[in-house]
């Protein structure tokens, strides 16, 4: 994540960046380890299906990492969004205006993302195996 | 589900309305920003939570082991190579049409040899693909017993909308006397069913076609052991009738295009009915 004093175009997305690096890591994590197991143990042979712990946990992990750098986010847009004094719609040409939008934007994109990245990880919370 | 849908359909319209009919000036502005966190961010948010955790836990019973019977299911091009794994009892070998007890959950596995075809009975589930190298499971349970029509959802090649399959539901008894009678051998053809039976193997059908009982192992193409008691003819390109199979046999690529089987215009008229017989009575 991108620490900054001052909220930049960079501190807006990175949020939503980390959401789609989580839903890459879990995608990834689920479909091969996924393929890889079941090449191992065809099911033809009637063999149990494999299960994949690991993989969920994976996702667990990638899950709280995610989370986590999402909040830390969240608290520094709020800063950002708090520094000036200044109310929406934010349409001065000041610092504090464009502080105070950029944070605003950030703190929204920062709930989305933080939904997003529990919506991509509860399928791992109710789908234990590779059927 | 429908009724969740109503709901959010009424409460809408119902804001829509009130907005332009009943209260037509500005709100104060704290109660606009209410309305926009609880209206517009809160509620989709645990509407969706919701609807998806309540989605996710019917996944995993989509996917639970059936209850003994296993029917394995291959896409062919495009015909279904079905083939019966009862818990107990012979493996049963047919095609082009599938029976299953109601009530209980049977699980398919689905495969293709060569490429995506997907098995889609509508009335008892959604579809789901076979795809080559992969086995897919699907579990479906039938409430009522009676004829269904199953479909190939997937594009598959020229005759992919002529790749259908009747689905039978009957009552477990039943079934379980069915099964047990595929197994059975067949009776030997006499008579005018015996000159069918030799011309269908002089003509070379045994190469690609299975018959239980005589020299015919071929697995090109569907097992006609039992075919005299299919509703269809061609993965339900026609009603199985005799006329319908003399014309199937003698203009197969007119009636199915691009289907491995090769038609037979030279085979004298009287010998198509001859076989034509011969297959209506293996039942
Ligand atoms: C090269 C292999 C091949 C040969 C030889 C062949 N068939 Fe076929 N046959 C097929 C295939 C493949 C199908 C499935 C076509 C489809 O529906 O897509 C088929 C389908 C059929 C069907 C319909 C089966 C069903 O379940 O609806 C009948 C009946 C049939 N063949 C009869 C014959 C007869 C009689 C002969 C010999 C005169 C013959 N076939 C020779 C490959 C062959
Ligand atoms: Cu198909």
């Amino acid at each position: 994540m991108i620490a900054s004093t001052r909220a930049n175009l960079i501190t807006l997305v990175t949020a939503p960046t980390v959401w789609a690096l989580h839903f890459l890591v879990s995608y990834t994590a689920a479909a091969g380890y996924c393929a890889k197991t079941m090449a191992d143990a065809r099911v033809m042979t009637g063999a149990a299906w494999p299960d994949i712990t690991i993989a969920r946990l994976v996702i667990l992990v990638a899950t709280v990492v995610a989370v986590a750098i999402i909040a830390l986010c969240t608290r520094q847009a709020w800063g950002h969004w708090r520094s000036g004094d200044v109310d929406p719609p934010f349409d001065e040409p000041s610092f504090e205006g464009r502080q105070g939008f950029l944070g605003f934007a950030t703190l929204l994109l920062c709930g989305l993302s933080v939904v997003g990245v529990i919506f991509v990880a509860l399928p791992a919370v109710f789908i234990g195996d590779c059927r | 589900m429908l009724i969740g849908a109503g709901v959010v359909w009424t409460i809408v319209l119902g804001v829509a309305v009130y907005a332009t009919r009943v209260k037509t000036d500005a709100h104060e502005e704290h109660v606009g920003k209410r309305l926009i966190f609880w209206g517009g961010v809160v509620f989709p948010v645990v509407v969706l939570a919701a609807l998806l955790v309540y989605g996710l836990r019917l996944m995993p019973e989509l996917r639970q082991p059936g209850e003994g019977l296993r029917i394995d299911v291959a896409g062919e091009q495009f015909w279904w190579r079905v083939r019966y794994r009862p818990q107990n009892g012979p493996e049963v070998v047919t095609a082009n049409e599938i029976r299953m007890p109601v009530g209980e959950r049977v699980e398919f596995a689905l495969t293709s040899p060569h490429v995506i075809h997907a098995f889609w009975i509508p009335t008892l589930g959604g579809k789901v693909d076979m795809i080559p190298g992969r086995e897919n499971r699907l579990v479906l349970e039938a409430e009522k017993p009676g004829t269904y029509r199953g479909v190939c959802a997937e594009f598959c090649g020229a005759s992919h909308a002529l790749m259908a399959f009747d689905v039978v539901v009957m009552e477990k008894p039943a079934f379980d006397a069915w099964l047990a009678a595929q197994a059975a051998p067949l009776p030997t053809a006499t008579g005018d069913l015996a000159r069918g039976r030799d011309l269908f193997l002089q003509n070379g059908c045994g190469a690609c076609h299975a018959v239980a009982g005589i020299e015919a192992r071929g697995e090109v193409g569907p097992n006609l052991s039992r075919f005299g008691a299919r509703k269809t003819l061609g993965a339900g390109a026609l009603p199985n009738t005799a006329e319908n199979v003399v014309r199937f046999i003698a203009e197969t690529d007119k009636v199915k295009p691009r289907v491995t089987m090769p038609s037979y215009p030279a085979l004298p008229r009287d010998d198509l009915t001859a076989i034509a017989a011969y297959l209506g009575s293996l039942k």
